[in-house]
């Protein structure tokens, strides 16, 4: 290896170990890992100095937000023990950092104040579920949290649909159907639902909530094509047609309303709701062609690149990491817009947002779990003293 | 002021009893801040709630600071207030615990190599990084800080913050790769040599 792999580095805990110096078999090992390989040398050194200064100027940081923190309980408390300033340079660092520009920072998981919000809303607001409606070729409609785990849902066509042990709908073909035939199945989930599915080739597709994917029952032997509206991630199994020598790729399309997304086999999100200003295809490995349907422009991305589209193509570098965190189940939000982050809570807890229009590009900094009660978010977006919100019953008011 | 001995910190809690000097009390609070935050994470407890019990702690310091002469062992004491505000028992003793002192406190452990980090790249690699790190979120920075320098492991910060470990491990990645990428051509010179001489100087110490 000639570049070093920070994601394996940092993802080998013996590393940061070796780095903080805390395990002595970790640090004998990585010494030995040197001597082997020491043309690395510099640059794990790099790496071990820059390690080290972040963990100490975030606990610096950490404790200079706290120790302000406590400095106003001690105020409030007695004004006539008021403290004096410790060092005017310090508090304009601390300053500098908080006041991050244009950015509010949420306070998270206040976990005390949630609770009792929790008990004021109760019902409304409760997380999204997965649950999903399968709609068969002839028509019919089967509500999939109804179905047991580990059990058959339907037989169509030769072609066996289950409901696994972890819940996800799986499509395996029992006989040699015809592959000729053009029925298909289309999975949606209601706002507050999410849902995962094994399409037929083995591809997965995980669908947020308010999200629609319509599929054949059978892929075509030379092409396979997918329409959907809402968010999906999908992770597209490479195929291969043609007899040995003269073998082809098979090219997976995925087809919204306004593009269509050509690929091969690779990791990527797409998000395509009507209510949103753009289409937008994340990439997380592999490559994507994406070409919208008015101009018939076309971009081609790269992983950690995402295309943004309205009138035209955008494509820009992203933090897949905030891009995709529903996929594990977090919402992350960095500079994110209060009109974009409200959507998106929208779908997921089901309620209805009224907003001002003027609020809507207030930015804010957070990162909570979506299995956290609706109450935790607005406990948060209420700390940083921004905005107000009230849950009623199914509607969530924002006022300054 | 960071690398303080079990003596160190004696003379610096009988200042603070002494004069009741707000000098001695923050760096009491730098050094407690650390370690009773490994602690409670440690306990599992949620990061909010485990500053939430240091501050208490520290604000019952500060306004006993009259009956603070009769403490015997400041360092029980602190320990065990802590715990009775983070498990809201007032009636809990460090026994009930099972309490034994970590081997591995942080703030003492860490003590020999941040004095380094500090002494000898004050005006480098600390300092890029230092003026990059304004760049990372609040929530970016305090995974930083409980993986980097508290040396918890993906699963507890995972598990402190509430979020899947996948999320906190990219957030760390994402965060680490940001701060390398912004360290420019010209500040990577600058980083080279700082870290050939903290690399000699760690030498020297170990």
């Amino acid at each position: 290896m000639d570049e070093l792999n920070l994601q394996a580095l940092l993802l080998d805990e013996s590393f940061v170990n070796y780095c903080k110096r805390t395990n002595k078999e970790d640090i004998e090992k990585w010494e030995k890992w040197l001597q082997k390989n020491p043309k690395h040398q510099q640059s794990i050194s790099e790496l071990k100095g820059t390690i080290l200064a972040m963990g100490y100027y975030a606990g610096e940081v950490s404790i200079q937000a706290n120790y302000e923190r406590l400095q106003s309980q001690i105020k409030k408390r007695s004004s006539q023990h008021r403290f004096t300033a410790i060092s005017t340079t310090v508090w304009f660092k601390i300053a500098a950092v908080l006041v991050t520009v244009g950015t509010i920072s949420l306070f998270l998981l206040r976990q005390q104040s949630s609770e009792k919000a929790a008990e004021i809303v109760q019902h409304a607001g409760v997380p999204g579920e997965d649950a999903a409606l399968l709609t068969l070729k002839d028509g019919s409609v089967i509500s999939l949290v109804d179905i047991k785990n580990g059990s058959i849902v339907a037989l169509q066509g030769g072609v066996e649909i289950q409901k696994n042990k972890d819940g996800e709908l799986v499509y395996s073909a029992v006989e040699k159907g015809d592959a000729t035939t053009a029925a298909s199945n289309t999975i949606t989930t209601n706002k507050g639902n999410q849902y995962q599915v094994i399409l037929p080739d083995g591809s997965k597709a995980f669908l947020n909530a308010n999200s629609t994917l319509t599929y054949p029952l059978r892929f075509l032997k030379d092409v396979r094509s997918v329409r959907m509206r809402g968010e999906i991630y999908f992770e597209i199994a490479k195929m291969e047609s043609g007899s040995a020598g003269k073998k082809r790729r098979v090219p997976f399309y995925v087809e919204t309303e306004n593009q269509k997304i050509e690929v091969l086999g690779t990791h990527f999100n797409v998000y395509a709701y009507e209510d949103e200003p753009y289409t937008t295809t994340t990439l997380l490995e592999g490559s994507v062609r994406v070409t919208s349907k008015k101009g018939n422009e076309s971009v081609l991305l790269k992983p950690g690149q995402r295309a943004l589209l309205n009138e035209a193509f955008r494509v820009e570098d992203v933090d897949i990491s905030q891009e995709v965190a529903w996929i594990n189940g977090d919402f992350v939000f960095k500079g994110e817009e209060l009109g974009s982050l409200l959507r998106k809570i929208s779908r997921w807890y089901n309620v209805d947002v009224e907003c001002p229009e003027r609020l809507d590009k207030l930015k804010f900094d957070g990162m909570v779990s979506r299995s956290q009660p609706l109450s935790t978010i607005i406990d948060m977006l209420q700390t940083t003293g921004k905005v107000k919100l009230t849950l009623n019953g199914r509607r969530l008011i924002v006022i300054d | 002021m960071f690398a303080l001995t079990g003596k160190d910190l004696r003379n610096v809690w009988d200042q603070f009893v002494e004069d009741e000097c707000e000098e001695s009390f923050y760096t009491l609070y730098k050094h407690y801040y650390h370690y009773l935050s490994y602690l409670g994470l440690k306990k599992k407890m949620s990061v909010q709630r485990v500053q939430d019990s240091v501050n208490d702690v520290f604000l019952h310091l500060w306004e006993k600071k009259n009956s603070n002469r009769q403490i015997r062992n400041h360092h029980n004491y602190i320990v065990t207030v802590f715990f009775r505000k983070l498990f809201r028992k007032e009636s809990l003793h460090l026994a009930d615990l099972d309490f034994e002192e970590e081997s591995h406190d942080p703030a003492i452990h860490q003590s020999v190599e941040e004095q380094h980090i500090r002494t000898v790249t004050t005006n480098t690699v600390a300092q890029l990084v230092q003026e990059h790190m304004e760049q990372l979120g609040t929530k970016q920075q305090l995974v930083i800080y409980q993986r980097f320098f508290l040396d918890l492991s993906y699963q507890e910060i995972a598990d402190a913050n509430q979020v899947s470990i996948h999320t906190i491990y990219n957030t760390i990645y994402k965060s680490l790769e940001k701060i390398k990428n912004n360290l420019s051509n010209e500040q990577e010179i600058f980083l080279k040599v700082a870290v050939g001489l903290l690399s000699s100087f760690l030498l020297i110490f170990s």
